[in-house]
């Protein structure tokens, strides 16, 4: 990695996951790799998601309590 | 692929007039062009509009056998696709209303809200929990006359649009397309599909079988994609695919596990439960949220495009839902051979 490289962009979207961009490594917490499948990525942050880390669209079956998060 | 049978009398004189030269309109087409807007009630359910339409739409994708190259751009086609787009554009914005408190900077959580809600939920259930493999097998040749060119339509927007929508645009389509990896492209995951079920994956094999309101699907997007005064309309058509779009393939592909569909076949819906994930959000923040305050005179019709696309897809799974509960086919009948 050159010292160049933009730095890695995690974006917060309101109601939904996070979106990560860029070169990153995806692990899990025993550091073994986790194949993203693709470039960006979505990652759960409201533990619903059936396929995690990644976001898999659950958040919407939150219905009214889904603006809390 | 070869022209498909006609299925009304603006078809009949259409698809003719295309097994010759180009050339000027015949007559009899002109007049049964010119009292269209009388003659159909609905254009978008409207099985001689629709297959028509998707004949002069498919001139530009991959044309057909017998047909002269030259007639994707002849001035005379595009002025009778015109006469039939003038009253598809009609019904479609007869069906659609921008709410009135509606502002700009609303638009992305209102497509999340009313695209992710809009499901019809009794049929997901339905495919998911009740369908037969024939069900099945019927709702993938349907949709096959839009998924095997997945995509493609809403590329159309990438020129006519700049600065981040494009950002947000390419960086889905990218991944429609695999990620420029030959064989993961969201279509050829489709043509999987179709073949694991033992279904032919070339494409308008099945067109005599499909539906109106099936056509309606491709044509839509086909039309926004085509007319740069839609570039609004087509990126809605695009946030209203992917808004909600992981829950409904989740759904598509529990049913087919639950009858005995390999992981194989369930590539295409298991790859769109992720993608989509990750693509709603950019489609309706970082594209349609860019567009709508980078062209401020045109953000209506992202809305619009959306309700429309929402419009057309209710219709389509009616088509298929209403048959099914009177115990026939969703699918047209073959004329006897």
């Amino acid at each position: 990695m050159s010292d160049d490289q933009p730095p890695v962009e995690i974006t917060v979207y309101e109601n939904g996951p996070v979106i990560v961009r860029g070169t990153y490594k995806l692990q899990n917490s025993e550091r073994n790799d986790i194949d993203p499948g693709r470039e960006t990525i979505a990652l759960c942050r409201c533990g619903l998601s059936a396929l995690k880390p990644f976001c898999d669209g659950n958040h919407a079956l939150r219905g009214a309590a889904r603006s809390a998060l | 692929m070869r022209l498909p049978g006609p299925r009304g009398p603006i078809s009949t004189a259409l698809f003719a007039w295309l097994s010759g030269e180009p050339g000027p309109v015949p007559s009899p087409l002109t007049d049964l062009l010119d009292a269209l807007p009388q003659a159909t009630a609905d254009a978008r359910s409207d099985e001689d509009v629709q297959i028509s339409l998707w004949v002069c739409y498919g001139l530009t994708y991959e044309g057909f056998d017998g047909v002269d190259e030259r007639w994707e751009w002849q001035p005379t086609l595009l002025a009778v696709r015109g006469a039939l787009e003038a009253v598809f554009e009609r019904d479609l914005l007869a069906e659609v209303q921008v709410p009135a408190d509606l502002t700009p900077d609303k638009v992305p959580a209102f497509l999340m809200e009313r695209c992710g809600a809009t499901s019809p939920a009794a049929f997901l259930k339905f495919m998911q929990q009740e369908a037969t493999i024939e069900q099945f097998k019927e709702l993938v040749i349907t949709r096959s006359i839009d998924a095997l060119h997945e995509g493609d339509a809403h590329t159309w927007g990438i020129p006519r649009v700049n600065g981040r929508a494009k950002a947000a645009l390419i960086e889905i389509q990218a991944d429609e397309y695999g990620g420029g990896m030959p064989g993961r492209l969201h279509a050829e995951l489709y043509a999987i599909l179709m073949s694991e079920l033992d279904l032919d994956p070339e494409y308008g094999v099945y067109i005599e079988q499909i539906p109106a309101a099936a056509l309606v699907l491709h044509n839509l997007r086909s039309f926004f994609g085509l007319h740069r005064r839609w570039r609004g309309g087509i990126l809605g058509n695009l946030a209203a695919t992917e808004i909600g779009s992981s829950l409904i393939n989740r759904h598509f592909s529990e049913g087919l596990a639950r009858l005995g569909g390999s992981k194989k076949s369930r590539w295409f819906y298991d790859e769109h439960i992720l993608a989509d994930a990750v693509h709603e959000q950019l489609a309706a923040h970082d594209m349609c949220g860019a567009f709508v305050a980078d062209y401020p005179a045109e953000w209506d019709r992202v809305v619009i495009g959306a309700l429309a696309t929402l419009s057309v897809r209710a219709l389509f799974a009616r088509s298929v839902v209403d048959p099914w509960a009177a115990g026939a086919t969703s699918l047209r009948e073959l004329a006897p051979v």
